[in-house]
């Protein structure tokens, strides 16, 4: 499914490189861990895979595409087979919460009652649909991290990547966040979850990938 | 509904639900426009007004020749044969003798003292040439006056030379003046309105940013901005209009 071969990322103007001879597969329908403190490298890694960043060396496929070949073009076709999870959630807060899951679901062209029933399903697998008609600024953090793990589901990706998406919240809420990506990987998703929390990857065994200063200790 | 359709509806909706969101960036954008255009428009009110007061001063560039007293009629028709031949001539007249003392008097009118001393006539017969557009210039005109003072029965021509050159000059200077004065509005109104939508773009940069991460495409993006662009410009001329109409 992820295909990594000597990936190297050096940022321009810093000597380290952020990234070096990462080489790393991902099956599909596997749940893998992203550890490593933070500036090890997990966002870096994230960015790459989504095409928001570029690399230097080395070789990544994604189901098959290359991302080095792919052009800027299809970049929006990538992405809309990654659904994407971030810590600080990255909510459309001018637009509902049904609107937020319904909106990249706009963006691929669905059918409206595609959409409607999609995005009820959805809010009904979150536990928000007496919320459906909050804005993301009234929901606590818990409850927004729900709907962008909604939103990131709304096109079936192949492939759900979660940058510390439990970063921002505590012990017990973290733990009902992982149930959802659980049963997203039950439903099929590839699951690639960066965390530097231990005591969450002890709690639920997956298989683990560690990076540190940019090398990969463990896989 | 036909995809397209249905897509430009929804583009347009979103533009409009983006101005509504986005009421002070929106107002300022509208604002920033009608200020831009009504700077615009003074400047081609004066650009305009200014190129006319040109045109009607170069209409009045005119060569005069003055022909001697004792020309023959034949004399007289050539002359006017080759002012009717030559195709640079936009209009011209004949002023005769008593034409000419005439017009003389009608000026003097309140010295008429001047003249009553005066038993003969001392004013030549003229014609009294104006040239084409395109022909009114120092060069032209001194070629046309140095062809006909040659002709038989022409005493004199007169189309004050050094006159001309003085007002192609001053033409020449305010035609830069303009030029470089337009040329600095234009910039600066391209700036402002640029860095105006930049500002509204920036407003706006983490929804663009999620939108990416969705996969919405290029086109997907930018096209509720181009219709909102749309709307403010057109709602910054309508406010233009509706300020010149109180005015």
């Amino acid at each position: 499914m992820i295909q990594i071969f000597h990936l190297q990322k050096t940022y321009e103007g810093n000597n380290i490189p952020a990234l070096s001879e990462i080489n790393l597969h991902i099956q599909k329908g596997e749940f893998c861990y992203l550890c490593g403190p933070s500036g090890a490298g997990k966002s870096t890694l994230m960015k790459i895979l989504m095409k928001m960043e570029n690399y230097n060396q080395g070789q990544i496929l994604i189901q098959g595409m290359n991302l080095a070949k792919i052009k800027e073009s299809k970049i929006p076709y990538l992405r809309r087979e990654i659904g994407v999870v971030f810590q600080d959630f990255k909510l459309l807060n001018r637009k509902t919460v049904f609107d937020n899951i319904a909106f990249p679901q706009e963006v691929v062209g669905k059918p409206r009652n595609e959409i409607k029933k999609k995005t009820w399903e959805l809010l009904k697998y979150i536990g928000l649909a007496h919320k459906k008609d909050a804005y993301p600024l009234r929901l606590s953090g818990g409850e927004q991290q729900r709907v962008a793990i909604a939103r990131a589901l709304a096109n079936d990706p192949s492939i759900l990547l979660a940058d510390e998406p439990m970063g921002n919240l505590d012990e017990e809420i973290s733990m009902e966040i992982m149930g959802l990506f659980e049963r997203a990987n039950q439903y099929g998703a590839t699951v690639l979850l960066a965390t530097h929390n231990l005591s969450l990857t002890r709690r639920v065994m997956h298989r683990k990938i560690v990076l540190e200063r940019g090398k990969l200790l463990a896989s | 509904m036909p995809p397209f359709l249905k897509q430009s509806l929804k583009t347009f909706a979103e533009a409009a639900a983006n101005i509504r969101d986005n009421k002070e960036t929106s107002l300022i954008a509208i604002f920033t426009i009608s200020v831009a255009i009504t700077i615009l428009g003074l400047f081609l009110l004066v650009y305009f007004n200014l190129n006319n007061v040109l045109r009607g001063l170069s209409e009045k560039l005119q060569l005069v020749v003055y022909l001697k007293d004792d020309i023959q009629e034949s004399g007289l028709k050539k002359v006017e044969a080759m002012i009717r031949d030559e195709e640079k001539i936009w209009k011209w007249e004949y002023l005769s003798k008593d034409n000419a003392l005439r017009a003389f008097r009608e000026k003097l009118k309140d010295k008429s003292a001047i003249l009553e001393g005066l038993d003969a006539n001392p004013l030549p017969a003229s014609f009294n040439i104006y040239f084409k557009e395109g022909y009114r210039n120092y060069e032209e005109i001194k070629l046309l006056a140095g062809k006909f003072s040659a002709a038989q029965g022409v005493e004199d021509v007169d189309y004050g030379g050094g006159w001309i050159l003085r007002f192609e000059a001053a033409i020449f200077f305010l035609k830069i003046f303009i030029t470089a004065v337009g040329g600095l509005l234009a910039l600066g109104l391209i700036t402002i309105i640029s860095n105006t939508v930049r500002l509204s773009v920036y407003s706006r940069h983490d929804e663009i940013e999620i939108k990416k991460l969705v996969g919405a495409t290029r086109w997907f993006i930018q096209a509720p901005f181009l219709v909102e662009g749309i709307i403010q410009g057109m709602a910054g001329v309508v406010f233009y209009l509706g300020v010149l109409i109180i005015f």
